[in-house]
């Protein structure tokens, strides 16, 4: 007996050791070629400091290992840097086999002999997160460095694993292995849109294997949609055989939290009684909407609150919310429970009401095929009536009635009465977001102006800043406001806020009055003053630069900008030229601008309406085209004459 | 320097992780403060601190206690992240303990529980390894009208006997106080940094210092560093214990570091026969020490191990040189040992890289970060000057060198260095130096384009900027890292602020990695609609490229002095051809503004079909006293006025 338990250690052992030895076969390095090493340039990125001659990363579901191979070429000083290498690594994992080199020019090799050097970046609350340095010795330009390990999981759970195919430096060789679990659940990938590679499957070992060559870096774009989107790489998902298909996946977990919030929601005549009392002698459906509304803003809205911890929360007594009658009782409620406080007020005054899970398009953008729910991360109510579907957001503090914040408008969402199927919710027309600025000013022979300007801001423009004025007192919200109009004026322009109002009240503009002195807005050229057409300045991000585009460009929102400045002119100051009116239109923006004169006034006039939120590659040329004329007439000037003139001429 | 984006995580898992808990004893020293009747402040006051106390106990044995206590009251919103509070420690430091307490304007209180705290790493930049960290509360319960309290114990067994007692800070502080233990026969020396001198109230071993309503500073563009401004007391302790680990004179605190780093630059054969290599006997000597230079500053990566007393002490000249990587001290060291074996000695010089930290007046303190070379040259090994030339009264010519900088090349200083004060360590003992300025003409940028102006008013430009310098170093740090591509986005940012919708046509520039040449950038670009068509004229900038305007607020009143990062002469020709058919109608006038720390000049000429702006800016001092703010704002405005000038062209019959 002893014996046999003996012969099985043994065999048992040698198994071991044979496996342990594949592994080490398979991961030796690799030989070098010669031509690597004589490399000068990388000709595909001139003036790279460095490129990635191979990337391996090979996942094993089953050995719950990880194994990572980076092959650097240095070709600049500048990066030599990457010689200094540090490896996160999370809870319950350990570094192992950890190799590294640098292979000389001449074909010499120095190898790291010290052990990595181990860092606690954050210990506390029973977590740890490390890393491994180190840091790879006599690194010149034209060396080769590299260096291998692999990551052992105590934790044999299935994790989402993905591969990074594109990375900070042009990678010219890449091999991407991952073996899967198949006895847990089947397994689903999903490459970026854009990569023109999908793995080999081979269903008989559980693997997936994908060779790309030649991945260049990733290079954001100025004003394009969450990067995340558009980095290469391929993510992988275990699925139950329930929801193997997009389409089932999303139908059964729509189903799962439907239930959930019509539990929530119940059947409750507490809150019929609060609909009822909210509506008062209301007949009119829309109105009787509006009351229900403003009722439900009426509870505590803790989202917009300062941070509590649980234990804060229980100091100040503040409860969890069971059921939907927790929040009539307590009063107050985090925005999601805000939102269905306003569905349940709407259904118990008979509206066909539900709510409606939306993907906030701040960060990321919705993608289908990933079967994270979380992706759905922000609740609205739907109401049905009139034939209509109107899209509320009662959750978010501020939101008037029939306004939707920003990141909630022409996005994916599932209304949770019909579980499985994704819409869109609507888009933002470009009124919704108004900015309105008059001004009368005084303009002094310098070319500098000083007067009084008044600016309303209405709809999304409101909502932003007051939500953000959540966060300081009158004196931050003051400054915060004076520093914003100073963004948009020449530089040097000391503004001063006297008055503002309607900070908290939503259904009305947001205005604000200001003290403005720009002491250098027109140009001096002799006996002459140029007035440029546009006091405050677009903003940056609207430059788009030439060339060619790869991503699309991005806009949180539709806008509308509408100015009036009236500016009185220096004694002895009369025009010579008025700007020449400028009209621009396209699908999705509207521009105009122009001068009028009214006695020793000139009037400056501009308006523009952007419509456009998402714009692909394509259309980049006549969206930068649309802003070109938009700055050409931002820039027309009117021409101011010292002494007697003719009358002033509209420079057609 | 650069900052790895593990903090802004850490602050978010702190944010995330750390819960707050509640229920406490809170300290009645704490109640006591809290009571305290509220002061008024400005609007913009975030948090004021009612009691900063820091109380020392050394041991005889040199062992050295320090508690802390902080109470501060939140005043506004952006006040809350006072709920933070951190201690460093590492492994010379234990922290005994770490407490925090708050309370509500309401009355509740909140103590922080051990799940409140977190441990963090903190090294930062190129660091690979630093035993460097710290704790990290969240202390619960933090609103605005919130009374936090922290205290914490530190035990501390110090390379040397010195406290930096930093009491001014960018929050007013109502009341701060030092307490000093000492044993008897210990001794120390008390100086004050930026502030009046106090004098202690005296019982025993006890000596206490008592501050009062000490303003905040503030922040202002360009402002010296905030410990360039602060008050601070750096108390020093003396006894015969800690002979060799204290110091009463800059000369003594050249001696611990000499004592520190003696042997580190003993030689090991590689590193010999690498210097036969680089530097020949054959060569000039100046050529022999130019090549070691340029060995330790670009053939020895920058990268820093510091466990320790590995935070002051370099690694041997050996380790580094076979690595072939380490600090700024490393650095220092591997090519001290280099220059020693070709017979030229050379000097450890400690600096700070904030300039104004160390002034001709800073009592000896050991708050350096950062360590250079001073070369003593041999007579006749060299001709003329160099703006790295430091004349010393006994040792001659010492030329400064920062072999950490891989962009200011053999000959200068970089810019944060100058006018600045190092401690020059010698086999003799040590001194505080004034590190040399340069001259405006040493760190030029000339910049000179051919223009063609188009009638429908658009601009195609070929420009070539020349830079020496520190504005050599500036455009060199720019396109440091970046591919050509890269480079290219980055013009096309700088010009696309001046001109609007440009098409940067090609870029070229020479001797980005030879810097010992001027850096040579050449573009040629296409602005569409540049000129302005207003009826029969065409209105036109003579100033394309170049923004000279600084930072400085003139809507306040300003209470720092301003700072430029270095002396500069900066040279700007323009010349357009105008386009057939138009005429110079009117032009601006030409500019002039002339100060003591800056002048300002530039005109335009008319030759028929030609246009020719030319300007000259020159700074010839890197700091504008408060007293001068008024005439450096009239400088900037007429920098302003002549940068928006506008030319008038005109169709002519």
């Amino acid at each position: 007996m002893h014996a046999v338990i003996v012969r099985r250690i043994l065999v048992g052992a040698l198994l071991l050791l044979s496996a342990v030895a594949a592994a080490a076969e398979t991961h030796e390095w690799l030989q070098v070629d010669p031509k690597d090493l004589a490399m000068k340039e990388f000709k595909p990125v001139p003036g790279a400091e460095a490129v990635q001659l191979y990337y391996a990363n090979e996942i094993d579901d089953v050995g719950h290992t990880n194994f990572f191979y980076f092959r650097i070429k240095i070709l600049t000083d500048g990066g030599k840097h990457y010689a200094n290498v540090e490896i996160p690594l999370a809870e319950k994992t350990s570094i192992v086999d950890l190799f590294a080199r640098t292979i000389h020019t001449d074909g010499k090799i120095s190898e790291v002999v010290d052990r990595p050097f181990e860092k606690v970046i954050f210990k506390g609350k029973g977590l740890r997160v490390r890393v491994q340095a180190f840091t790879l010795p006599q690194v010149a330009v034209g060396d080769i460095i590299e260096y291998r390990y692999e990551l052992h999981y105590e934790d044999k759970g299935l994790r989402h694993h993905h591969w990074t195919v594109q990375h900070d430096l042009f990678t010219v060789k890449e091999h991407l292995r991952f073996k899967y679990d198949r006895k847990s659940s089947s397994v689903r990938w999903l490459p970026t849109p854009g990569l023109d590679l999908s793995p080999s499957h081979d269903q008989k070992t559980g693997v997936l294997q994908m060779d790309p060559e030649n991945i260049p870096p990733f290079e954001a774009e100025d004003q394009m949609p969450p990067e995340e989107s558009y980095k290469l790489q391929v993510k992988f998902f275990y699925t139950s055989p329930f929801m193997s298909s997009p389409s089932a996946y999303w139908f059964e977990m729509g189903r799962y939290f439907s239930r959930g919030i019509d539990y929530f929601i119940g059947n409750h005549k507490e809150i019929v009684q609060a609909a009822t009392e909210a509506i008062g002698g209301e007949t009119d459906p829309e109105k009787k909407l509006r009351k229900l509304y403003a009722r439900a803003q009426e509870i505590r809205n803790l989202s917009y609150e300062r941070h509590r911890t649980e234990k804060e929360q229980k100091r100040e007594e503040i409860k969890e919310n069971k059921s939907i009658v927790d929040i009539l009782r307590h009063g107050y409620g985090n925005r999601n429970e805000v939102t269905i406080f306003f569905v349940a007020l709407a259904r118990g005054a008979g509206f066909t009401s539900s709510v409606v899970f939306a993907s906030s398009r701040e960060s990321r953008l919705f993608d289908r095929e990933v079967l994270s729910f979380s992706q759905l991360d922000s609740e609205l109510a739907l109401v049905k009536f009139n034939g209509k579907m109107l899209f509320l957001d009662p959750g978010t503090r501020f939101c008037p009635y029939g306004l939707l914040r920003w990141n909630r408008t022409g996005t994916a969402a599932m209304d949770m009465s019909d579980p499985g199927n994704l819409i869109n919710t609507p888009g933002a027309a470009d009124d919704t977001a108004l900015i309105s600025r008059s001004a009368e000013m005084k303009l002094s022979p310098d070319g500098g102006v000083k007067g009084e300007v008044r600016i309303e801001f209405s709809g999304v423009e409101a909502l932003e800043r007051r939500l953000a004025a959540l966060d300081t007192d009158e004196a931050g919200r003051k400054k915060d406001f004076e520093d914003e109009v100073k963004q948009w004026l020449p530089a040097n322009a000391k503004v001063e806020m006297t008055d503002s109002s309607a900070w908290d009240k939503q259904n009305e503009p947001l205005t604000a009055l200001l003290n403005v002195e720009v002491p250098e807005f027109a140009s001096a050229a002799g006996k002459r003053i140029l007035v440029p057409t546009a006091l405050f300045q677009p903003k940056e991000k609207r430059v788009l630069k030439n060339g060619p585009r790869k991503y699309p460009v991005y806009y949180h929102h539709a806008f509308t900008e509408i100015d009036h400045i009236s500016l009185e002119l220096p004694e002895g100051y009369s025009p010579e030229t008025l700007a020449t009116p400028q009209t621009t239109a396209t699908k999705f923006a509207r521009y105009s601008s122009g001068a009028s004169t009214v006695g020793n006034h000139v009037n400056l006039e501009r308006a523009l309406r952007f419509a456009g939120v998402f714009f692909q590659p394509d259309r980049y040329d006549e969206l930068r085209g649309f802003f070109a004329k938009v700055q050409a007439g931002d820039d027309r000037q009117t021409v101011l004459r010292q002494g007697p003139t003719a009358e002033a001429q509209s420079a057609h | 320097m650069r900052k790895k984006p593990t903090n802004a995580i850490l602050f978010l898992l702190l944010a995330v992780l750390l819960p707050a808990a509640a229920n406490a004893g809170v300290p009645d020293w704490l109640r006591s403060v809290a009571q305290q009747p509220s002061k008024t402040y400005p609007d913009d006051v975030n948090a004021v601190v009612l009691l900063h106390e820091t109380e020392t106990t050394v041991k005889d044995s040199g062992e050295t206690i320090t508690r802390e206590r902080r109470v501060i009251r939140v005043l506004r919103p952006d006040g809350r992240d006072t709920a933070f509070q951190g201690v460093p420690f590492d492994e010379e430091t234990r922290l005994n303990y770490f407490k925090g307490w708050s309370i509500s304007p309401k009355g509740l209180e909140y103590e922080a529980k051990k799940d409140d705290v977190a441990e963090i790493a903190s090294g930062e930049g190129y660091e690979i390894y630093s035993d460097a960290k710290a704790k990290v509360m969240r202390i619960p319960g933090v609103d605005v009208g919130t009374v936090v309290g922290v205290e914490w114990e530190q035990k501390r067994h110090p390379y040397t006997f010195e406290d930096q007692w930093f009491f001014q800070r960018s929050q007013p502080v109502e009341h701060a106080r030092f307490i000093l233990h000492l044993p008897p026969s210990w001794e120390f020396r008390a100086a004050w940094i930026h502030y009046a001198e106090q004098s202690p109230q005296v019982q025993g071993g006890t000596y206490v210092w008592d501050l009062t309503n000490i303003p905040r500073i503030e922040h202002e563009a360009e402002m010296p560093h905030l410990r360039a401004l602060a008050g601070q007391l750096v108390v020093t302790y003396f006894s015969e214990k800690t002979k060799g680990r204290t110091y009463s004179t800059w000369g003594d605190f050249a001696a611990w570091y000499t004592q520190l780093t003696t042997g580190m630059r003993d030689p090991s054969p590689a590193l010999q026969q690498k210097v036969l290599e680089l530097a020949p006997s054959t060569l000039p000597l100046l050529d022999r020490i130019k090549a070691l230079a340029r060995f330790a500053q670009r053939d020895v990566r920058y990268a820093a191990i510091e466990i320790g007393i590995g935070g002051y002490q370099p690694h041997p000249a050996s380790l580094t040189f076979s690595n072939r990587y380490g600090d700024c001290k490393d650095k220092a060291t591997v090519l001290s040992a280099m220059l020693a074996q070709i017979g030229v000695k050379s000097f450890y010089v400690p600096v700070h890289t904030d300039r104004g930290i160390y002034t001709e007046k800073t009592p000896p303190t050991n708050g350096f970060n950062h360590v250079i070379l001073a070369i003593q040259l041999p007579q006749g090994s060299f001709t003329g000057t160099m703006p790295a030339l430091y004349e010393h009264p006994q040792l001659g010519h010492l030329l400064i060198f920062d072999p950490t900088s891989r962009v200011v090349p053999f000959g200068q200083i970089p810019a944060y260095e100058q006018d600045n004060y190092g401690l020059l360590v010698t086999d003799l003992g040590g001194e505080l130096v004034h590190l040399p300025l340069s001259t405006p003409e040493s760190n030029r940028i000339t910049r000179t384009a051919g223009l063609s102006l188009l009638p429908d008013g658009s601009l195609k430009g070929e420009v070539q900027e020349v830079r020496t310098g520190s504005e050599a170093a500036i455009g060199r740090y720019m396109f440091e890292h970046q591919t050509t591509a890269d480079r290219r986005k980055i013009l096309e940012r700088f010009l696309g602020r001046m001109l609007g919708n440009v098409q940067l046509d090609s870029v070229e520039a020479d001797n980005l990695d030879e810097i010992d040449k001027d850096l040579v950038i050449r573009y040629k670009f296409t602005a569409e609609h540049y000129a302005k068509n207003a009826g029969a004229l065409l209105l036109v900038r003579p100033r394309v490229v170049g923004e000279k305007l600084g930072a400085l607020d003139m809507t306040k009143p300003r209470h720092y002095p301003y700072e430029f990062d270095a002396p500069t002469l900066q040279t700007d020709i323009f010349e357009f051809h105008l386009p057939e058919g138009y005429k110079i109608d009117e032009l601006p006038e030409a500019a002039k503004a002339n100060f003591a720390f800056g002048e300002y000049n530039s005109k335009i000429e008319n030759s028929g079909t030609q246009l020719k702006y030319s300007r000259e800016y020159k700074i010839n001092a890197v700091r504008v006293p408060v007293e001068k703010i008024g005439d450096l704002g009239k400088f900037f405005h007429q920098i302003n006025q002549d940068e928006r000038n506008m030319a008038v062209l005109k169709k002519g019959n």
